[in-house]
């Protein structure tokens, strides 16, 4: 996962994306207990920008020139499979641009803050979705838990993006 | 006033609460794992996955060599 991470910074060095995030089930992993995913999902700033249909083009050239292969919805760098996502709305663009940098052993990687994953959670709001969201909301209420949360930047996040609704329906049929 | 669960059976309450306590303490234990040791835990759901896949022939995803 290390040199996963460092040939990730070596993309963003090159100019091959602007920036990236890691979301999904890795992120949720970083905040709160280890949870299943296969993936690590990437949303990444494309010069290009996210209408070109061609976006994911030049990444996947540099990484199958370095050797890499080309595995389904991804790619297997240093025995970890990357997806890629282009960050596709508005929550997501932001959450990119407030991301945060965590250490991992030698290296760092940029990371969703909780506060934004939990609003991206909220705007998919697939099962496993609410699932993660019910573990890491039990997990922000226990003084032991070294999970830090913001809860007036979480509201305000909601409120921008038209969540509120959403999420007050949730909370309160839990 | 109590209700007629706890009349039944007071033990039972109990040994429920501890038992969701206990729970509870123990995901937060896993929660406060440094990043690297709770991939090598995600590694190892990948690894216990894809045997259950293979046994039942699911579709699984690829286990991690890190």
């Amino acid at each position: 996962m290390e040199k996963t991470l460092e040939i990730l910074k070596s993309l963003e060095s090159r100019g091959i994306f602007k920036k990236y995030a890691i979301g999904g089930g890795i992120a949720a992993t970083y905040y709160g207990e280890p949870t299943m995913a296969y993936d690590l999902d990437l949303f990444v700033f494309f010069p290009t920008g996210k209408d070109d249909l061609n976006l994911l083009t030049p990444t996947y050239n540099y990484l199958t020139g370095l050797g890499y292969s080309i595995e389904g919805d991804g790619i297997l760098i240093e025995g970890v499979h990357v997806q890629f996502l282009p960050a596709y709305n508005p929550l997501i663009e932001e959450a990119v641009e407030e991301s945060i940098s965590v250490k991992f052993g030698s290296t760092n990687a940029q990371i969703f803050s909780l506060e934004y994953l939990m609003a991206i959670m909220v705007q998919t709001f697939r099962p496993k979705d609410k699932i993660r969201i019910e573990n890491l909301l039990e997990l922000i209420g226990q003084p032991d838990a070294r999970l830090k949360f913001d809860s007036g930047k979480f509201s305000d996040i909601l409120t921008r993006y038209g969540l509120r609704e959403r999420w007050d329906d949730f909370i309160k049929g839990n | 006033m109590t209700s007629s669960k706890e009349i039944k059976n007071p033990g039972e309450i109990d040994w429920l609460e501890r038992a969701r306590k206990s729970k509870l303490a123990h995901r937060v234990a896993l929660a406060n794992l440094p990043f690297e040791d709770k991939i090598r835990i995600v590694v190892e759901l990948q690894k216990i996955d894809n045997e259950l896949a293979k046994a039942t022939g699911r579709k699984t995803g690829q286990v991690w060599e890190i």
